[in-house]
């Protein structure tokens, strides 16, 4: 069978390698260079023999004498070249390696909120496989609210654990037990997704694996395939040439090749594309230095890693350890016989046999090889007849184990560049143990998509414009959980979440009231005026801010002015307080962009990131602590030794007390304020909604009590909306929260109730009046019991109204 | 002063009152915390974390501890443990900055406050 000419090696893989045109034919490319050198003009390396001696014979002699012992000089010296170049390259890194990246992993442990619905995509996520029986790694099974997972043996940051069965109880969206086959557990985590590489510049990826865990079926399905003299020829095989040359005449043009899988190996490692004569002399030269310093089981376990099986996007899959994992969902120990014989198809031609793209081809070229293994008695007749009848199954190349992060491994690559060379990322095989949290991400990817597609039905002008970004955190240890960069999830460019500078608008506003609650003259009870306002700017241009309704709305309680987010009130707030005291807000809250203390800063005249709005948020939200929103947990080495972790750090920049006065009036907001149509949701919630000048950015900033999110929706040439914060970028803060679970906020620990009147009065407790939230070390010397009504004007009122400009 | 010497004396008594721990020489750095939680997963934690420290391996104790923070990111016990763990690894900047974080959440726990007030005050 081995005469059989589809078998053998063929060219047609090395081709593939780089860009993947949709050829259709694997062999007809025809060797280009073989004759004469183009750059040159020159046949090459003949000279010596088309020079007729003109001279006596001895000198003939002597003179080819000569030439004879430069050329064999010269030959040894390459000789010695050759081995250099093949040993070092053999023996040091003979790849690059990838980083390779993980989410979190998912800690089970009885108490976590956790849905039915999130633990089945978890699982899906990494790859499982629901079954009967879950007998083997990789599957599980589920009975009512129990799930009986057989984990996989994963190397976590802190050391491997080998495959394990685990049980989960769940009850009303939490986990209410987790055991062992033998007791139950505290804690049990399931290995991470992989979510993408920082690869070197050709975005080669591979998963080493070493010979012993490759199946035996595999290693020899390829043999008798690819090389069927493999463990007897010294590297080249001369009757594979000539072979090969013959059916090549034959057919008048290039068939077969005659290559070895060392020849192969030493092509792909060391050797470009070129297919030219001394390209061929030197890869057998090549093959043999190799054949002489490694044995038999190095070469193939190279070859193993090396050879290119397919592409993923920008991604090129090299190694059967990868490609069992790309096209399968599975790591190689896992794969069946119709699987194996599969892959081995995919040597001869990753595109062309493509099992995705042309499942017949491959079908056709896989029962072919599960015929040739059943011929060398690799397998029996009877397991190759069933394999043969087994459809072509692949994994969905779209599945979150294959699918990439663009936005938060940019991030994440960002942050690693502070402590990791570029260089030892895209080679070391480093493991980057991540805080992404797929589920989150899963739902505000969902949600962006599915609001900004209900606005363009909505508005079909505005079809393909649209375009966001967010960034979800947790509240107290500020990991990033999801990050969105754009509106196409998986497109490696542009991050709006990063990168896109856009104007806040009124997310900008806490900040003015969080200077006017520190500055001791200010409560949420206060009356401030919402009425037309000049300001007059340094170089003499006036400041007129307008409301979004045009309108004005006189003296209003200060909870109120921020909850409708009314711009003349806050404005003058702002001025009254002062706008340095503002802008020291907005730096202590962790803007670290330069502020031009104008006026208009007030009301978000400044342009900053979704990512920067977050750390201001992300420091109210946490009662402020500000503290760098990172995305790396753990970085280890390939082999799985810690290389450095990392934990919370941050500095308290606030009293809590003030930061939760501040919040209950975020509260506020969403309770009956813009951000009212949350209340669908678990309350209470607080956030910001914002909208720029003209409509052109819409943002929401909302936290409940475990994530906070921003979201921004706005067009990347900023021509204006329509629609604000609350109809543009609020529905997708709803939606993804809603996806997650959402965890109301924790009742206040250190703020009281006081009733207030509608002069600004505080009034005694129990009084009728509105409600508001003070810091339990008020001083509140001037409360009036509940009848008196109007009394006199309170202090804090007067000394306001003494203050206005 | 008054309040600073009271705070001595019930610190000294609350270190005298703490479990000993068996490992000596680690945990005497590393904090006299056993307890302060009743989850089970932050237990579990709370020992790897140990066994981390007691290896010299503070990054990864410190890392155990976030993790156990992210099951209760909320308990001063946990942020008071990780502390000390910036603490015994030079770290004597963050690890003042954790325990004022701790205090944040440490409001109706006399007891804890005492033993982050007097941290602050005498050992970093």
């Amino acid at each position: 069978m081995s005469g059989k000419p589809t078998n053998k090696p063929t060219e047609e893989k090395a081709a593939s390698k780089k860009s993947m045109p949709k050829k259709s034919v694997p062999k007809k490319s025809v060797p280009k260079k073989s004759v004469t050198d183009k750059k040159t003009g020159k046949p090459p390396r003949k000279q010596g023999t088309e020079n007729p001696g003109v001279a006596k014979p001895r000198r003939w002699k002597a003179t080819l004498f000569g030439l004879f012992s430069v050329l064999l000089v010269v030959f040894a010296a390459w000789l010695i070249y050759l081995d250099a170049e093949v040993r070092r390259a053999f023996d040091g890194k003979k790849w690059a390696l990838p980083a390779k990246v993980y989410a979190r992993p998912l800690a089970l442990y009885p108490g976590l909120l956790l849905s039915p619905e999130q633990l089945q995509a978890e699982l899906q996520w990494s790859d499982y496989r629901q079954s009967a029986t879950a007998d083997r790694p990789g599957t599980y099974q589920r009975v009512g609210n129990t799930w009986r997972i057989y984990r996989r043996g994963f190397p976590f940051w802190d050391g491997p654990e080998p495959s394990r069965i685990i049980e989960v109880t769940l009850r009303s969206e939490r986990v209410e037990k987790v055991s062992d086959q033998q007791s139950a557990q505290a804690l049990v985590r399931l290995e991470p997704q992989y979510i993408g590489g920082i690869f070197p510049v050709h975005n080669e990826d591979r998963e080493l694996v070493r010979l012993e865990d490759v199946p035996p079926v595999l290693v020899a399905a390829l043999i008798i395939t690819e090389d069927k003299r493999f463990f007897e020829h010294w590297g080249i095989s001369p009757t594979g040439i000539a072979r090969a040359m013959v059916a090549n005449v034959n057919a008048g043009r290039m068939v077969q090749g005659g290559s070895t899988l060392t020849q192969q190996l030493v092509k792909n490692f060391f050797l470009t594309n070129e297919r030219s004569l001394s390209r061929k002399v030197q890869e057998a030269f090549m093959s043999l230095l190799l054949e002489l310093h490694y044995d038999k089981e190095e070469i193939l376990e190279a070859y193993i890693n090396e050879v290119y099986l397919g592409q993923s996007g920008r991604r090129s899959i090299h190694g059967f350890g990868l490609a069992s994992r790309f096209y399968f969902g599975k790591p190689l120990r896992e794969l069946d016989n119709a699987e194996i014989a599969t892959l081995v198809g995919l040597v001869k031609g990753a595109s062309f046999y493509n099992p995705r793209r042309n499942p017949q081809r491959s079908k056709d070229r896989r029962d072919l090889i599960l015929g040739l293994m059943a011929e060398n008695q690799v397998i029996t007749e009877a397991e190759s007849l069933r394999a043969k009848r087994s459809p072509l199954l692949t994994a969905s190349p779209k599945r979150a184990g294959q699918r990439e992060y663009p936005a938060f491994l940019e991030l994440a690559k960002q942050q690693l560049q502070q402590d990791y060379r570029l260089q030892d990322l895209q080679s070391e095989g480093l493991r980057i143990f991540t805080t992404l949290d797929p589920w989150v991400q899963s739902a505000v990817e969902s949600s962006a998509e599915a609001h900004l597609s209900s606005i363009e039905t909505r508005a079909p002008r505005l079809k393909g414009k649209l375009e966001t970004a967010a960034v979800i955190t947790s509240v107290d240890g500020g990991e990033i959980r999801a990050l969105l960069g754009g509106r196409d999830a998986s497109f490696f460019g542009f991050n709006r979440a990063l990168n896109a500078k856009r104007a806040v608008g009124s997310l900008a506003k806490p900040a003015v009231y969080l200077a006017a609650l520190r500055s001791g003259n200010y409560h949420w009870g206060t009356l401030v005026d919402d009425s037309p306002v000049t300001v007059e700017g340094q170089d003499g241009s006036l400041w007129q801010p307008k409301n979004y309704d045009k309108k004005s709305h006189g003296m209003l309680p200060m909870q109120e002015t921020l909850q409708r987010s009314l711009n003349q009130a806050t404005a003058r707030l702002g001025m009254t307080v002062g706008l340095e005291k503002v802008v020291d807000e907005l730096v202590r809250l962790g803007i670290r962009d330069d502020l031009t203390p104008y006026p208009s800063l007030l009301l978000g005249a400044m342009s900053l990131s979704p990512f920067e709005m977050t750390q201001m948020y992300q420091t109210i939200a946490s009662e402020g602590f500000l503290m760098p929103l990172r995305t790396i947990d753990a970085v280890t080495t390939a082999e799985g030794d810690m290389l450095s972790s990392y934990a919370i750090r941050g500095q308290q920049v606030y009293d809590p007390v003030t930061m939760e006065w501040l919040t209950s009036g975020l509260k506020a907001v969403v309770r009956e304020g813009t951000a009212r149509r949350l209340n669908d949701l678990p309350q209470p919630l607080a956030g910001k909604t914002g909208t720029s000048d003209e409509q052109r950015d819409a943002w929401y900033a909302g936290f409940d009590n475990r994530h906070l999110g921003v979201i921004w929706v706005g067009m990347d040439d900023n021509t204006p909306m329509p629609f604000t914060g609350s109809s543009g970028a609020l529905p997708i803060w709803q939606e993804s929260f809603r996806r997650m679970g959402t965890e109301p906020l924790a009742p206040s620990r250190s703020l009281i109730e006081i009733p207030v009147n509608p002069q600004g009065q505080l009034l005694e407790d129990g009084c009728s009046g509105k409600v508001y939230a003070f810091p339990a070390s008020w001083q509140a010397q001037d409360r009036i019991a509940c009848e008196s009504g109007v009394q006199s004007i309170g202090k804090g009122i007067r000394s306001w109204f003494e203050r206005l400009f | 002063m008054v309040r600073t010497i009271v705070l001595i004396a019930v610190a000294g008594f609350l270190a005298a009152c703490a479990t000993p721990s068996s490992q000596e020489g680690a945990s005497q750095d590393y904090g006299q915390y056993q307890d302060g939680t009743d989850h089970p997963a932050v237990k579990m934690l709370f020992g790897q974390a140990d066994d981390a420290a007691q290896a010299g391996n503070w990054s990864a104790a410190l890392t155990y501890l976030d993790q156990a923070r992210r099951i209760e990111p909320r308990n001063p016990y946990v942020l008071y443990r990780q502390a000390k763990a910036y603490a015994a690894a030079g770290d004597s900047a963050r690890a003042r900055q954790l325990l004022e974080r701790a205090r944040v959440f440490a409001n109706e726990d006399d007891e804890m406050l005492s033993y982050l007030l007097y941290e602050l005050e005498f050992q970093l």
